[in-house]
């Protein structure tokens, strides 16, 4: 194991985190860029060790939001389900097809998350009284400042859809799946922001488990990769957390958006064996 | 035609599987990293090479047991990976005894499908 080289996988796996930290997209989407294009390590290991390390972040993570209340415990059990069985479909398609096929995917999906970002499209939901319908028992609440945001999620049929399909992305991307899931959540489902982002925070997790066991597998968890990409991550998130009390994310979005235009870029020209 | 709607069912408190969640959650994060700080203290104390690939559990504890970094790190990553199965496994119990029976057979659902996943990797590992 050779010292620089972890150094090095640490740094990368936390620069990942505390972006992905900052803009609640998790850090797999950067991760595996980083370390296939600054790295070198080859990208089916760079996704097992993505997966490992989304885990990581959710299990360290998820603390906030289970504490704020922001994660819809049953909600998050029904569409696992679809989310789970996904992601071994993802992770079995992703050991099947080509690397270069895999960056050329993962630089779309990077080009999809920085435009979606800088859209910001999300959607107000307003309370709903404690009598509301809840046929499926999926009702939750949660305070946000002196006033207790209440809501019922819909959809559930799209819900369980999309995250089926989230889940085929997360397996064969390592990333967590949030990109897809949090907007549907909002969009479709009627959760408020908070409670979108805070349920997928505590989905990816389980939904890594099953890409990293698939990876796991195939000799692809590579320990002198992922142990000190574990670290990184750990740090990253602590970080990524007390920066975002720092300085007001909205107003780096012009800068995340260009690093993460550039990393797609750079994955697809890698994907077609051009280097920038 | 009655348009009035059937009285709710009490609605039962998760609180106890929230506050169950974070404590595995918080002692997974705990027991993960000291093995993988032994791992690295290892790595730099001696001269083991780290395997490329984590082994099988049996690998694991052995090489744990002759001091190898590689088994420290195998187990420090494992129990990352095994700490969401546990907290649904956990969580399904307290649900059925709480009477939640739907969403216990949900939670119980995600985790066989995700220990099925871990077995066979196991397995073919």
């Amino acid at each position: 194991m050779e010292l620089d080289q972890s150094i090095l996988l640490a740094l990368s796996a936390m620069i990942g985190s505390v972006f992905g930290s900052m803009l609640g997209l998790g850090g797999g989407v950067f991760i595996v860029p980083l370390f296939t294009l600054w790295l070198g390590v080859d990208p089916k290991v760079a996704i097992g060790a993505s997966a490992v390390c989304v885990v990581t972040n959710s299990v360290v993570g998820s603390k906030r939001h289970l504490d704020n209340g922001f994660v819809n415990f049953r909600l998050a059990t029904i569409l696992q389900s679809t989310t789970a069985a996904g992601a071994i479909i993802g992770a079995l398609i992703a050991l099947a097809v080509s690397a270069n096929f895999l960056k050329g995917l993962l630089g779309i999906v990077i080009m999809y998350a920085a435009f979606t970002m800088i859209r910001g499209s999300k959607k107000g939901v307003e309370s709903v009284p404690p009598d509301a319908p809840d046929p499926m028992n999926l009702m939750n609440a949660y305070e946000d400042g002196n006033e207790i945001v209440r809501y019922v999620p819909k959809r559930l049929d799209v819900g369980l859809a999309t995250s089926g399909f989230a889940g085929v992305l997360s397996g064969m991307l390592g990333i967590g799946g949030g990109l897809v899931q949090v907007p549907v959540m909002n969009l479709i489902m009627g959760l408020p922001m908070r409670a979108a982002a805070g349920t997928s925070s505590f989905m990816v997790g389980m939904t890594s488990v099953a890409t990293a066991a698939v990876f796991y597998a195939s000799g692809k968890i590579d320990p002198a990769v992922t142990a000190p990409a574990m670290v990184g991550v750990l740090a990253g998130s602590s970080l990524g957390s007390m920066l975002t009390k720092r300085f007001k994310v909205s107003h780096l979005l012009g800068l995340f958006f260009v690093v993460m235009v550039g990393l797609g870029i750079s994955m697809i020209l890698s994907a077609f064996g051009k280097g920038i | 035609m009655s348009t009035q709607s059937a009285p709710k069912p009490e609605r039962i408190s998760i609180a106890p599987v929230i506050s169950a969640t974070l404590r595995i959650y918080r002692w997974a994060v705990y027991i993960s990293f000291a093995f993988l700080g032994v791992g690295f203290a290892l790595a730099l104390l001696t001269d083991h090479e780290v395997e490329r690939e984590i082994g099988t559990p049996v690998e694991m504890v052995r090489r744990a047991l002759e001091l190898h970094p590689s088994g420290y790190f195998g187990i420090g990553i494992g129990v990352m990976i095994l700490a969401p199965i546990a907290m649904l496994i956990n969580a399904a119990v307290i649900l059925f005894r709480l009477g939640d029976r739907k969403y216990a057979r949900f939670t119980a659902l995600v985790a066989l499908i995700l220990s099925l996943s871990i077995l066979v990797a196991f397995l073919k590992g």
